[in-house]
Formats: C-alpha cells, sequence, structure tokens
C-alpha cells in the first residue's frame, strides 16, 4: 500500500507539473478586453499562407492591403492614396504617407514590391499566386510609388489587389518561404500573442493610420463547439459571435438579458450542385425537375428559422452586378414530375424510382438535415437520393474528382465577380478551378473572359447579367438561399456593425463598456 | 530488470506497427493536402510544386522509408497546414491533454474505489445500489452531453468554474470530470465485484479468526489484492482517455492534441496525423509498462521477469 501511496504522490507531482506546462501563455483575461468566438482554429497568421474564413478575418484586423472592400463589395483605397491606369497594361499606385508598421518602421514602396514578389514566388507557396496570373511584374517606382504591370487586360484587378496584405520588406527577406510566426503589418490591432492556436491576444495598434481603435485589447478565442459558445455568450465571459450560432438558439438568445442579436443580408449562396456529365444531370429536364422539386422556403423556414433569401443566381442581392431576379424557380412537384416524364423517366409502379442519384455534403449538422429534407422531397416526385454526409478531406477530394450526383456548399465572401471565372469558366474545371459540375458554355465562357477584359464597368456588369441569366436557364447549380449574417452581441459591446460575409473590421471601431454601467 | 528491457525494447516494434498502419490508411483515403491548402485557384505547375517540396511526388514507399527514416532521428516533419514543424505543435499541446487524462485517470481512481468498497462492503444495500445506479450513469452518458450539462450547472448558473479554455488549476475540473466518469463507472463495478470476490477468501476469514480489525483486513488484505485487476484495468483504459480526450477536448475548447488531430485528418495534413498518433501509441506503451511495474509492486506474488 505504501508503493501505491508512493505512485500517487508521483502523479500528483506530475500532474502540477503538465499543469504548469499546458497553462503558459494562458493569463486571465482582462476586463477591458473584447472576447470573440471563433469555431475554428487559423492554422497560420502568416497572410500569404492563411486561407480559412477565421484566418482571415484576423489577418483583416492586423493587416493591410493596397485596396479593401467596402460595405458594399466595392474596392477602396487602404494603403493605396490614388491610383490610376496608363493604357491597359500598366497600373500605378500612390501610397499613404502616414503608415507604419507595427514595429513602427514606415511604409514605403519597396515594402509593397517584395510582399507581392513573396506571393508570386512559386518557391513560397503563397495561396494567393494563383489569383495574381494576370500580373506580369511589380515594381517599386520611388519611395510612395508601386507599379503594376499586367499580361493582359484585367478588369477585377483591384479585387486581387486586396487580397494581398503588405508586410515589411525585411520581415519577408528575413522568413524567405517559412511561414511568419508572428507577421508585423500595418493593421488597426497588433498580434500579441497566438497560443497553441486556441488564443489569439490582439492589441491596439495606437499608430493605425485609420485612428487607433477604441478597444485596448481583442482576445480570440477558439471554441469549436456551438452549445459552448452559447453558454459563454450567456456567461457574459464572450461578448461577439459571429455567424457561429446555430439558427435554432438564436431565438433563444435574442430574449437573453445581455445579448442582442444582429441580422443583415449576407456575402454568401447555398447550391445545389450538380455533376452535368452524369447521365440524368446532363438533361436540362431533369435539373429542371430537380429545382422544382426542392421547396426552398421550407428548408429556409424551418430548419434556418426564416433568416435567409430565397436565392436565383450566385451574386446575393446587394451585389452591384447582379440582375433584378424573381425568388428563383418555384417549388411545383407537379410541374417536376411532368418534367421527368418527359425526360424519359417515367415513375415505374410499385416502390422502384424514376433514378438514383447521390447527395454528398459536410459532417456539419445543419448541412446533414439539409440533405435528408432535399432527399425527402426529391422522393416525393420518384427520385430516390441517397444523402451522404463526408468529413472533409474526402468531401472535398470527392467532388473535385467529380465523384458525385449533387452536392451542396457555399459560396461564402461573394464580392468579386470574377468568381464566375472560377466556377463556371470550361477552363476551371478541376484541377484548374472550381467548376466541379463540368458546366460548359462556350457562350458564357466569352461573357466570362469580356468581363475580365473590358475596362468599360457598364459594359462588364452588363456582361455579369448575361451570365447570371444564362445560368438560371442552364442550371448547372439549382441556387438555393443567401443566408443571413448574424451576430450575437453582448449588450455591452457599443458600436458592433455587420459586414457583409461575417467579418470582423468592425472591431476597431468598438468599445466595450465596463460591467454594470 | 531483464523483463523492463524486453518492454522498451519492444516499445520501438509497436510504435513502427502503429505508425506504419496510420501511413498507409491515411495515404488510401481520398483527399490531397494540396487541394486542401492551396485551394482550387491554384496553378498545376504551383501545385505540383508544393507535391515536390513536401514529396508527395515520390512513391508511397520511398515517401515512408523517409518518413521513418525522420521518425528514427526524432524528426516528426513540416506541417503542410500549420507550416511549423509538428514536433514543436504536439509540445505546445500535449502536456495540455496529458494533464487532462492524468486528471481524468485522478477523478476516476478517486470516485471509483471508496465507492466501489463501499458497495462491496453495503452489498445489496441502499448504498450499494445507489453506488450502482452512479456506476451505470457514468458508463452510459455520453461525454459530450455530460460535458455541456456540467457547464451549465457549475459554470452558468452556479458561476463556480470556468466554462471552457485552460485559464488556470480549476479550468481542469470539468473536463477531468467529463472524461473520467466513463472510467469511473467501469472501475467502481470493478473495484466492487473484486473487494467481494476476496472477502470470500479464506485468507479473510482467517484473519478475522484471529482478531484483526475489519479495518486492518480491508485494507492491509483484501483491499489490496482487490486493486490488482483495477490497477490493470486503469491503465488499459488509459489509451482509452487519450482517445476520449479529442471529444471532451472540443466541447470545452482545450487546447490539447486532440484538435490539432482532427483539423490534421481534415486537411490530409500526413506529418501532423502521424506525429500525434506516434506520441498517442507511445504514450500508452509507457502508461502500459508503468502499470505492469505497479502490479508488481502492489502484488506480493508478482515477480516481474520471472519464467511462470
Amino acid at each position: 500500500m505504501r508503493a501505491c501511496f508512493r505512485v500517487s504522490l508521483l502523479c500528483l507531482a506530475g500532474l502540477v507539473s503538465l499543469a504548469g506546462l499546458a497553462c503558459r501563455g494562458s493569463e486571465a483575461t482582462e476586463a477591458d478586453t473584447i472576447v470573440v468566438a471563433l469555431d475554428s482554429t487559423p492554422q497560420t497568421l502568416d497572410p500569404r499562407f492563411a486561407g480559412g474564413a477565421n484566418a482571415v478575418h484576423v489577418i483583416q484586423l492586423v493587416c493591410s492591403a493596397l485596396y479593401k472592400f467596402d460595405h458594399t463589395g466595392t474596392p477602396v483605397p487602404d494603403l493605396a492614396r490614388a491610383a490610376h491606369f496608363e493604357g491597359p497594361l500598366r497600373f500605378r499606385v500612390e501610397l499613404r504617407k502616414d503608415v507604419r508598421f507595427h514595429d513602427g518602421t514606415p511604409l514605403r514602396a519597396r515594402d509593397v514590391e517584395a510582399s507581392f514578389a513573396s506571393v508570386l514566388d512559386p518557391e513560397v507557396g503563397a495561396i494567393a499566386r494563383g489569383d495574381l496570373a494576370f500580373l506580369e511584374r511589380v515594381r517599386a517606382n520611388g519611395e510612395f510609388e508601386v507599379v503594376f504591370e499586367l499580361r493582359k487586360p484585367f478588369a477585377p484587378l483591384l479585387h486581387k489587389l486586396a487580397g494581398v496584405m503588405i508586410l515589411p520588406a525585411t520581415q519577408v527577406a528575413a522568413t524567405g518561404r517559412e511561414a511568419l510566426e508572428s507577421p508585423v503589418c500595418a493593421g488597426p490591432f497588433k498580434l500579441a500573442s497566438f497560443d497553441r492556436g486556441e488564443r489569439i491576444l490582439l492589441e491596439r495598434n495606437e499608430a493605425y493610420f485609420g485612428g487607433a481603435p477604441p478597444a485596448p485589447r481583442v482576445l480570440l478565442r477558439v471554441l469549436p463547439n456551438s452549445a459552448t459558445r452559447v453558454i459563454e455568450l450567456l456567461k457574459g465571459s464572450v461578448h461577439l459571435v459571429v455567424n457561429g450560432v446555430p439558427p435554432y438558439a438564436l431565438g433563444p438568445l435574442e430574449q437573453a438579458e445581455g445579448l442582442r442579436v444582429l441580422r443583415g443580408p449576407g456575402a454568401s449562396t447555398t447550391y445545389l450542385g450538380l455533376n452535368l456529365e452524369q447521365p440524368e444531370l446532363a438533361d436540362l429536364q431533369v435539373r429542371r425537375a430537380l429545382a422544382h422539386a426542392i421547396d426552398r422556403a421550407a428548408i429556409v423556414g424551418t430548419l434556418l428559422r426564416g433568416r435567409a433569401t430565397l436565392a436565383s443566381a450566385l451574386l446575393p442581392p446587394n451585389h452591384a452586378a447582379r440582375p433584378e431576379f424573381g425568388a428563383g424557380i418555384a417549388y411545383d412537384p407537379d410541374r417536376a414530375r411532368e418534367l421527368l416524364d418527359a425526360a424519359g423517366y417515367p415513375d415505374p409502379p410499385g416502390r422502384e424510382p424514376r433514378f438514383r442519384i447521390s447527395y454528398k455534403t459536410s459532417t456539419d449538422r445543419l448541412r446533414k438535415q439539409i440533405g435528408e429534407v432535399i432527399a425527402y422531397q426529391l422522393g416525393e416526385v420518384g427520385i430516390e437520393m441517397e444523402a451522404r454526409s463526408l468529413e472533409w478531406g474526402t468531401f472535398y477530394g470527392d467532388i473535385q474528382k467529380g465523384n458525385f450526383h449533387t452536392y451542396t456548399l457555399k459560396w461564402v465572401g461573394l464580392t468579386d465577380p470574377d468568381i464566375f471565372y472560377y466556377v463556371f469558366h470550361s477552363g476551371s474545371i478541376p484541377p484548374d478551378g472550381a467548376n466541379r459540375g463540368r458546366y460548359r458554355s462556350a457562350r458564357v465562357d466569352d461573357w466570362i473572359e469580356r468581363s475580365r477584359a473590358t475596362g468599360d464597368e457598364s459594359e462588364r456588369r452588363a456582361l455579369y447579367q448575361s451570365i447570371e441569366k444564362t445560368l438560371a436557364r442552364d442550371l448547372p447549380y439549382v441556387f438555393l438561399w443567401h443566408e443571413d449574417d448574424t451576430a450575437v452581441v453582448s449588450t455591452r459591446l457599443d458600436g458592433f456593425e455587420l459586414e457583409p460575409g461575417g467579418g470582423l473590421r468592425a472591431l476597431a471601431r468598438v468599445r466595450l463598456r465596463e460591467a454594470g454601467s | 530488470m531483464s523483463y523492463l528491457l524486453r518492454r522498451l525494447l519492444a516499445l520501438p516494434l509497436v510504435l513502427w506497427a502503429a505508425v506504419s498502419l496510420v501511413f498507409f490508411s491515411i495515404h488510401l483515403i481520398p483527399g490531397d493536402p494540396v487541394d486542401v491548402v492551396l485551394g482550387e485557384t491554384a496553378r498545376p505547375a504551383d501545385r505540383e510544386a508544393l507535391r515536390a517540396r513536401w514529396g508527395l511526388d515520390r512513391p508511397v514507399p520511398e515517401q515512408y522509408a523517409h518518413y521513418l527514416t525522420g521518425l528514427v532521428r526524432g524528426q516528426l516533419g513540416e506541417s503542410f497546414s500549420f507550416r511549423r514543424p509538428v514536433s514543436e505543435l504536439i509540445a505546445e499541446r500535449y502536456p495540455a491533454t496529458l494533464l487532462l487524462a492524468g486528471s481524468a485517470m485522478g477523478v476516476a481512481l478517486l470516485f471509483a474505489i471508496p465507492l466501489g468498497a463501499l458497495a462491496a462492503l453495503r452489498r445489496n444495500r441502499p448504498l450499494d445500489r445507489v453506488s450502482m445506479l452512479a456506476a451505470l450513469f457514468g458508463v452510459s452518458v455520453p461525454n459530450f452531453w455530460l460535458g455541456i450539462l456540467l457547464m451549465l450547472i457549475f459554470s452558468l448558473w452556479l458561476d463556480w468554474l470556468p466554462v471552457s479554455g485552460f485559464v488556470g488549476p480549476a479550468s481542469v475540473v470539468l473536463p477531468a470530470v467529463t472524461l473520467g466518469a466513463s472510467l469511473a463507472g467501469i472501475l467502481t463495478r470493478m473495484t466492487r465485484s473484486s473487494l467481494l470476490d476476496e472477502l470470500g477468501h479464506d485468507y479473510v476469514r482467517t484473519a478475522r479468526a484471529k482478531g484483526l480489525g475489519t479495518r486492518a483486513t480491508l485494507f492491509k488484505h483484501a483491499l489490496r489484492n482487490a486493486l490488482i485487476p483495477v490497477v490493470t484495468l486503469a491503465g488499459l483504459q488509459f489509451g482509452a482517455l487519450l482517445a476520449g480526450a479529442i471529444i471532451t477536448e472540443k466541447v470545452f475548447a482545450w487546447p490539447g492534441i486532440g484538435a490539432l488531430l482532427i483539423s490534421g485528418v481534415q486537411a490530409r495534413d500526413y506529418p501532423v496525423v502521424q506525429g500525434c498518433i506516434a506520441v498517442i501509441v507511445t504514450s500508452y506503451v509507457i502508461v502500459n509498462l508503468l502499470t505492469d511495474l505497479l502490479y508488481a509492486g502492489i502484488h506480493p506474488r508478482v515477480r516481474l521477469g520471472d519464467p511462470t
């Protein structure tokens, strides 16, 4: 028994040591710190390698680009002061002169040149490199001027420039192709610590060129479980969750003391992707039948608690380039049956379906439920759909390889209408893009290419509208709905406004009132 | 000593078998790490360049040999998605997982041994029934549900403990109870049945007949023998605690290895998954070895290394 006692003491000592090791960097939160919950860990905060939505949102608080997006998704100058084209292949940007990086060094044109050079370097493997194929060269011209030389005229230039965060040239040179542990940027907040990827502490940048943020600190906590996020909100230990509370919990939170729920039009589109290389789905009548068979309003009303707008196009309703559309194809199961009969898929006697298709989605609970409802609704018109929920890596691999009949996903942050090239151009079939349904239309390809080349905004908008109208007719996707952005906010947080896409840049303008005031 | 040496020599073999299994499994499942990291806008040439940089363009047996060579040198490689050495990522997170699993084991033993012993001593009385009901609850209730229930009661309503994360010693209480509940249930039942068995043996009757008090009989003789299977089971269950910690870590936003492993699987981050599994397997084997040593310590008839 003495041995047992000795072992117990040893174990206790081990646990205390482990607690010491595990506790490193996990200091208690100060009272004036705004605490924001994220649903997943940003794997890196190096802007060159960060891909997930949360990483991008955090980086937007720390870093700045030449351009940023305003509330309508239009690029507006950020580090740029002025810019103009010198012919179709030369774009000259003049930088602000009042910008300093977090380490105090002033922004110069060579920093912009080095940042773009790093992203364009194939050895570095930056995520945005694929978006910058139109760039021939980026060079500093003096201290405050940068010249972009283009391979060909490229209309979405400003959208792409907004995706490259500017780092000091010295930092870029020092890290080479390695990821930065702690990026030094010129954004409204400085990265104070990034502990185990679970807690990201930001401190305000007193020298921010847009004015120092009112809040001294922002702590971003990664809480992967939605119930945990809700309990933390109710307790008051988390002050803000954006797009991270399931629809069924929003109603009760609206009634909770000390919290308010904000809702605004989102910049996302949820769609049913169709594989046009599958024999049944290659037939337009079948695709129309699917669209008529899905009662989208019922799904939005129940599973999404009414927090979405029915979609009829890829671009969300508030987007400047979107044409005027109605609510899309109406729910009409009788019409769906007629179309299926006409397409040569009559309803066989007995329990046999007209045909069988598969449906793939992620393991997200809401997405699984949506899949089950769609499978039921298609069953009502005689289509047997096997709904399968797959973990992300397998799901993503399958849809890229075309190993599916149908799937659902959501495009988020739809600000750049050049997404049409990425999603519907015949040159973007994986692995060269995200045309996963293998949609091919010479007319749409032509419009997309012209929209990229023209410098005339009204012509560009007209081309986008033609593309949207053709897509609505050809149905490579069944556009389902645009989910609203929602935020659950502590009533202590003054001044927070939702931005389309669920970004967090408004944190640079908010203040946390003292408890009880 | 020779027993200890044999077990230590077996460790690399077990580790090799486990990492080999994981290596080939993760290469078999669909999903390309390059696509997950670079997304669909990447140019084919960039995709190939990254694949070459990570060594994924080589044949799988060559990748395997390269991985094993690195492992022998103590190198776990660099994470594809975090772009940092895997050993650093694990070193940052593993103490928290071990702390959670160790605390859960402590909670389980703290509840199970007294409760199981009391249940055995009060066999078929109300205390026995309540203990067995509690044990059944512990075994049956899912981790994630119990965790949220505990959060609601002790964090939100009573405001005694933090909801999630790790900001100090109090943070470990709820995750440890959540993770340890199931093991506590199993060990309570094991302690009860094992002690009942021992109490029926002749040596206990003899001890009593010689005038030894109930307490001395229980603590010096019966309980000591009854704990042997309990300790063995607890050691074997440590691996289950490490595996179960993944769910508990997610519920409590615990900064351990679980979230790292999940993100590694999702991103097809082969070095992260292989590194995490290697560390978990090593821990499991070491804990089993320690269990065997402890077993010899508490059981007078067990001598490690004896041929019989």
